[in-house]
């Protein structure tokens, strides 16, 4: 009896943090929406203040509640975490375009993401273990297999999704400078890096605060930035290793097999299409 | 005309005005991480901490920004 009312007393406020966390996350869904409407009904300068001002919200309120947490790093954690969504957005939409870049000229916004993402993942203060980058966490040829097979479905979304997305301009790799190789570069290192910003850091500090949840809730919050920067055709395939990413990173705590596979399905989609 | 005398050696008015959200934003990040270092004493808080990890992108792009300016007007 004391043991049920003890796990009754424990699955309270459990529930409504991850009630508080609901309902936090569809405000910013809802806020991110109407960025999106501004950014594509008003223009590009007044959708990148939105997406700004969103940014320096959050970051604000994770101030906020880190100051009076008490100790307890974990909410704080969670909203600095989930300001890496609207920061891609505003990155996207604010880093200086060049043409010689090719497929997509704004792709510079992958060196700043990387460096929040490499900076937050190194960072001791967020509560949560981070899944390992190289190494996976147990010996034997098991935990291998499961990296080479995420690598492999990465491949193979890859070469699947260059012969479905439609793409009727020039081929990227067909111009004559060098610079090309810096968008082609730059297009597969954007897979590595939402992986290590989505599934190493908003993923462990999701689930530590809510549980299993948290996984959907970085899932989506993927899929929304990639359909919002290459379209929902191009970022099909990129969604659906996405979902296999997040239960694969969940279940062994390892990100190898994540990168390396969404770092394939983008150059083979660039190079084969 | 003042404006565009000073502008001009930089071609500030050439540049994109989207480009220049990042930096507010970044100016406005930087000013706060001053107030609080100010105002707590202690340098490694949990404010910090988060105020950093917003300015780290920010910054990294605004070095990009002014590492391309710097490349187009010399080239």
């Amino acid at each position: 009896m004391s043991v049920v009312a003890v796990s009754a007393a424990h699955a309270r406020p459990r529930r409504a943090i991850r009630a508080s966390v609901g309902l936090w996350a569809l405000s910013l869904a809802a806020a991110l929406a109407g960025a999106e409407l501004v950014y594509h009904l008003v223009g590009l300068f007044w959708g990148a203040a939105c997406f700004a001002a969103l940014f320096l919200a959050i970051v604000h309120c994770a101030v906020h509640v880190g100051s009076r947490g008490g100790g307890d790093l974990a909410p704080a954690a969670l909203i600095a975490a989930a300001s890496l969504v609207p920061l891609e957005r505003l990155l996207v939409l604010g880093v200086p375009a060049l043409s010689f870049l090719r497929l997509y000229p704004n792709a510079l916004w992958v060196l700043p993401l990387g460096l929040a993402g490499a900076y937050a993942y190194r960072a001791d203060w967020l509560p949560g273990a981070r899944p390992r980058l190289l190494r996976p966490p147990r010996p034997g040829w098991e935990p291998l297999a499961v990296q080479v097979a995420v690598v492999v479905a990465g491949a193979g979304l890859g070469v699947f999704a260059a012969h479905i997305v439609p793409y009727s301009g020039p081929h990227v790799l067909v111009h004559q400078d060098t610079a090309k190789w810096a968008g082609a570069v730059l297009f597969a290192l954007a897979g590595g890096v939402e992986e290590l910003a989505f599934r190493g850091v908003l993923q462990p500090i999701t689930v530590n605060a809510i549980g299993p949840m948290g996984i959907a809730v970085s899932f989506l919050a993927s899929a929304y930035v990639s359909v919002a920067w290459m379209g929902l055709i191009a970022a099909a395939p990129v969604i659906v290793l996405s979902a296999i990413t997040s239960v694969v990173v969940y279940r062994t705590r390892c990100l190898a097999g994540a990168v390396g596979g969404h770092v394939l399905l983008n150059l083979l989609l660039l190079m084969l299409r | 005309m003042n404006y565009l005398l000073a502008s001009a050696p930089l071609k500030l008015r050439e540049i994109p005005a989207v480009d220049f959200v990042p930096m507010a934003a970044l100016v406005i990040l930087l000013v706060e991480r001053e107030i609080l270092r100010i105002r707590s004493g202690t340098p490694r808080s949990v404010a910090h901490h988060v105020i950093n990890l917003a300015i780290v992108p920010l910054m990294a792009l605004f070095l990009l920004f002014v590492g391309l300016r710097a490349l187009t007007m010399i080239g």
